[in-house]
């Protein structure tokens, strides 16, 4: 009887520390849950006209000159390489017809870009602005650069030609 | 048969300690909740977020104690693509109790790849308070695109009592050779000394401590027991003033209290 007695003490002992010690623990909230998908919204980085864009009449021999700036609206950073293409509906845009350049205002006068085209013999020439492997648009970022183009002398005429520029991510 | 008695009494009352944690869990009464300000869902669907474009959400945590001062930390535990890091990531933190920081790049760091975690320090939280807080999330690269699931809570503790100490004696001489050294514990109203669990009182110094081997509550003041021997084998190599803590238990809320004692080697 005696031993049953120190045994109920006993449990009673501990269940009494069991139940302070889950008191005196943290204790937690509910847990909030939250859920989402992550998407690139495809309008972040935006290629734009600094100076107009070109049209009308354009003549082989003259230069032609324009500003093209590229701005992020996002807040993340980007690698990315500049893409253009130049194109007509004649049915072949020979090798030397087109010479382009750039200057980024930094005093050190235009550069030739033209060894970037490729795709003579077809109406499209294809080219790119940048380092190949890409660069960083990070944020804020918005630089304008000067690009002009010159029609040369075996460049087809009374054509009409098109310009289009995007901006692709590098992986 | 008596032990069959006390068997059966021994499971009635697991039950019932059992019945009443898993009834405040599952009834939803919590301590402090979370939840979306505006819709009080316990449940956000973002949907959609953009690289590069801010999403902001409310949260609101509400301390749902109708008395008491509690020190909560406030956590956070974001899950995506294989590859997610700290870097990726900007969320922002505002809330009306003044804080104003970020977390993940440039900001408060967050720990771990794939899954990251955060938490706070622990901040003071009173009854009945309620914490609006503007989460705002940048992901600043395409590396990040996938989809997400997070998780925030907080966890809380009644914040610790301030009592009054005083350690004798004054003057630890480490080569005599007394039996105890005594504190006397003094609690703000309205705790009781009594109400102190003596097996929860230990006296601190650089991270060791020492439990407390006996007590007598009076009326006024709760006295505890060291053994002198292991209180100055904790305190050995030390000579001169020394900072002594005392914490304990009372009614499962902490206390605390220091004093300051000599130390000395003749």
């Amino acid at each position: 009887m005696m031993k049953n007695k120190k045994i109920a003490l006993l449990a009673s002992i501990l269940v009494v520390t069991l139940v302070a010690g889950v008191y005196a623990a943290v204790r937690l909230s509910n847990i909030l849950p939250t859920s989402w998908t992550l998407r690139e919204s495809g309008e972040n980085l935006v290629l734009y006209w600094a100076d107009g864009a070109p049209s009308g009449d354009l003549y082989r021999g003259e230069w032609i000159t324009t500003k093209i700036g590229l701005r992020n609206d996002g807040l993340a950073t980007y690698t990315v390489s500049d893409k253009f293409k130049i194109y007509t509906v004649a049915s072949g845009l020979p090798s030397g017809c087109i010479t382009i350049e750039y200057n980024q205002d930094d005093g050190t006068g235009w550069h030739d870009m033209t060894s970037v085209l490729t795709g003579y013999g077809s109406n499209t020439l294809t080219g790119y602005f940048g380092p190949p492997a890409g660069f960083t648009v990070g944020s804020p970022y918005d630089v304008q650069t000067w690009f002009r183009i010159m029609f040369n002398g075996n460049a087809p005429i009374d054509v009409g030609y098109y310009f289009e520029a995007w901006v692709e991510q590098v992986p | 048969m008596e032990k069959q008695k006390l068997a059966v009494c021994l499971l009635l009352l697991s039950l019932v300690t059992f019945g009443i944690f898993a009834y405040v869990s599952a009834s939803g009464s919590f301590g402090f909740e979370v939840y979306e300000t505006h819709t009080r869902a316990w449940h956000i669907d973002l949907d959609t977020v953009y690289v590069g474009i801010p999403k902001s959400f409310n949260v609101t945590v509400e301390c749902k104690k109708e008395k008491g001062e509690f020190l909560i930390t406030y956590h956070l535990e974001i899950s995506g693509p294989e590859s997610l890091c700290n870097d990726y990531l900007r969320l922002g933190w505002r809330d009306t109790d003044g804080a104003d920081f970020i977390i993940g790049k440039e900001g408060e760091q967050f720990s771990g790849t794939g899954t990251l975690t955060w938490n706070s320090s622990p901040v003071e939280f009173k009854a009945e308070h309620k914490n609006n807080i503007t989460l705002t999330l940048i992901f600043l690269t395409l590396d990040a695109l996938g989809d997400y699931n997070a998780k925030m809570w907080v966890a809380f503790t009644e914040k610790p009592i301030e009592a009054q100490v005083r350690i004798t004696p004054k003057i630890l001489n480490i080569k005599s050779h007394g039996r105890w050294i005594t504190a006397h514990i003094l609690l703000p109203e309205p705790h009781k000394e009594k109400n102190i669990d003596i097996n929860s009182v230990k006296l601190w110094y650089n991270g060791d401590f020492v439990q407390a081997e006996w007590g007598i509550a009076t009326k006024h003041f709760l006295m505890v027991k060291f053994s002198r021997g292991e209180v100055i084998k904790m305190l050995e190599s030390e000579e001169g003033k020394v900072n002594l803590i005392v914490t304990g238990l009372v009614n499962g809320i902490e206390f605390y209290g220091t004093d300051t004692i000599t130390i000395i080697a003749p």
